[in-house]
């Protein structure tokens, strides 16, 4: 069924590349970004990075994990594209999700044309709990870091609100796991590569209650990136663009403790109603979506938020398998932050590599049939940063 | 022009001695490596082995900060005094503190000091099972956001005196000061008031214990007898 969004595209996407998500040992950030960007430019022979990229976005939430600071300047050295402008934008998980936004600016102003933007994040040179205090550092100090809250608690906390609003379960969540994992045996840059039941969440160990192993995004590194340019100079590079038709970003208290609600995320909420306004399009019409599933919990807000549900009937669009691949609104066809992995810079563009993917019919054995309408939606920390996009197939 | 004065220490704890050499001791020495063969390649479906090298490298800091314009909150915790600020346009009451109002229309203006009561109201809560380095050996611990009577916002805290299983949202606390406060936010902590809600099934409630109980078996296999803060 041919629809009809014809939304002006603000950019296009002719180009993606993610690499295999992971424990990554033996390569630095710098290194898994080169082999992100070697893919997205191997699937695009008429682009030449030197001459044609004039701007580089990287998204990248810590220094701590590689002790390195001054990424952008790094990743274009390694990337062979000097002297080209490159930033490096940080908003914790949502990294690359506002990197996208950047390049998108660059490209409207029109001081920019071709412009590569990606994400990175090494996060396993760290112990465990050593990653927990440097993601943790998203959240309030000193109000909420020094209580040794992490961001597992910080979802927990939505967790029991929902559950003690709408009865939400921990199977429902366990749920999302499931599906998600699914997803990722088809993803072969998933993290994970196996199947999980219902019963392996509920008995995985809990990390913040009500959440368990298993609801939990894994510590990864990865990288990804894609190749936008402006609009009209799309088909120099690909006879199949996918366009950005809406770009939306909202923010929110850094603490959450400052929420009148923790059961819904304001930020996804409100940039998704701005989004569909943007371009036209009504929630019923998104074909595929990747949303921020952190841990199990975010992804059942995030159908509310995105209006894909009414409040509080999250939990039963997994329980019908509305979401699964098959069902009538695919999420997370990647396998999710849950299973695909979340090297938290790399996120953001990660997930427009999934819809790029998917848009362009390329996505394989997890391929949504008949994909046009794709949305992304990126949070960064306890839903302080939230960014919703659009992409449409080009025609 | 009126002089600028110098700054005056009017009270001090300094820091132990064994604390100075924090950042000297592990700087940037290879303390250990490993030569390795690994996988490398980007699908799970097409891997090659590759050889590289690991190493240990300690390094740490530690921080010189002040609490900013909220000082006196925390001078409050050391005396046992809860405080909260309160915009003088709009009303609005802040505990934690904030320096100046949330409210665009009340153009940052600057909010007055309140003792705030302590009782309050659990609005969430989780029970962690793994946290930062310095938090590991207290777990499992009900961390709880309470709104204090009168506040438009929440407090963190950790909530002792009830099974975990026994928690619920929208239950009454009462806030209490630990014996010897260090101004920390963890000066603070809540206990239940007033007689339990009760909404938990007897049968989620055994669920919730069993679900814990592995969490309670690390801690003392890694850390030995189970200690607390409080």
């Amino acid at each position: 069924m041919r629809k009809s969004v014809m939304a002006k595209p603000l950019a296009s996407i002719v180009s993606a590349g993610v690499t295999k998500f992971g424990a990554r040992e033996g390569v630095y950030a710098r290194e898994l970004f080169v082999e992100a960007a070697q893919e997205a430019f191997d699937a695009c022979p008429n682009l030449s990075p030197q001459r044609d990229i004039d701007g580089l976005f990287v998204g990248m939430m810590s220094e701590s994990y590689e002790h390195q600071a001054h990424v952008a300047p790094m990743i274009a050295d390694w990337l062979g594209i000097l002297p080209v402008p490159a930033f490096r934008t940080e908003a914790a998980c949502a990294s690359s999700g506002v990197a996208m936004r950047c390049a998108l600016y660059a490209i409207q102003s029109g001081m920019h044309e071709v412009v590569l933007v990606g994400g990175v994040e090494k996060m396993t040179n760290l112990r465990t709990a050593a990653v927990t205090e440097v993601l943790g550092m998203a959240s309030d100090y000193p109000f909420e870091q020094w209580h040794g809250i992490s961001f597992p608690g910080i979802f927990a906390l939505m967790a029991t609100a929902h559950m003690a609003k709408y009865g939400t379960t921990e199977e429902q969540l366990a749920k999302v796991a499931v599906k998600n994992h699914q997803n990722g045996t088809l993803n072969p840059k998933a993290h994970f590569q196996k199947r999980i039941t219902v019963d392996d969440v509920l008995s995985s160990r809990v990390v913040a209650w009500p959440l368990k192993l298993y609801d939990c995004s894994p510590i990864s590194d990865g990288a990804s990136c894609i190749v936008m340019t402006a609009p009209k100079l799309a088909r120099k590079f690909t006879n199949s663009p996918v366009h950005i038709v809406a770009s939306v970003q909202a923010q929110d208290t850094i603490g959450l403790y400052e929420r009148d609600d923790v059961t819904s995320m304001n930020v996804t909420r409100i940039a998704a109603r701005k989004a569909y306004e943007m371009a036209g399009v009504r929630a019923e019409q998104i074909d595929v979506a990747e949303v921020h599933d952190c841990f199990t919990i975010a992804e059942i807000m995030a159908y509310e938020d995105l209006g894909f549900c009414s409040q509080g009937q999250g939990g039963t669009l997994v329980d019908d398998g509305i979401t699964s691949l098959g069902g009538k609104k695919p999420v997370n066809t990647s396998g999710g932050l849950k299973a695909k992995g979340h090297p938290v810079g790399a996120t953001g563009t990660a997930q427009a590599c999934e819809i790029y993917l998917q848009l362009t019919s390329q996505a394989g054995k997890r391929q949504v049939d008949g994909a046009e309408i794709g949305l992304t939606q990126n949070v960064g920390g306890s839903a302080s940063t939230g960014v919703v996009q659009l992409y449409r197939r080009g025609d | 022009m009126k002089e600028v004065q110098s700054d005056k220490v009017l009270k001090e704890k300094k820091p132990d001695e064994k604390w100075s050499n924090w950042g000297r001791l592990g700087r940037w020495n290879v303390v250990g490596y490993k030569i390795i063969e690994g996988n490398k390649g980007h699908r799970a479906d097409r891997l090659e082995r590759a050889r590289y090298m690991l190493v240990n490298r300690p390094w740490d800091v530690m921080y010189e900060h002040s609490y900013g314009l909220v000082s006196r909150f925390f001078e409050g915790l050391m005396g046992k005094r809860l405080l909260g600020t309160k915009c003088t346009k709009c009303g609005d009451v802040f505990c934690p503190p904030r320096a100046h109002c949330w409210r665009n229309k009340c153009r940052l203006a600057e909010t007055q000091w309140v003792q705030m009561p302590m009782r309050g109201t659990l609005h969430c809560f989780t029970v962690l099972g793994f946290a930062g380095e310095a938090f590991l050996s207290d777990l499992p611990f009900i961390l709880a956001y309470v709104r204090v009577e009168g506040a438009n916002t929440l407090i963190a805290g950790r909530l002792v005196g009830m099974e975990p299983e026994d928690v619920e949202c929208d239950m009454s606390v009462e806030i209490r000061f630990v014996e010897q406060p260090s101004g920390n936010p963890m000066d603070i902590y809540f206990v239940p008031a007033g007689p339990p809600l009760a909404r938990r099934s007897a049968e989620e409630k055994a669920r919730m214990r069993k679900e814990l109980e592995p969490i309670r078996e690390w801690v003392s296999e890694r850390f030995g007898q189970q200690h607390s803060r409080q």
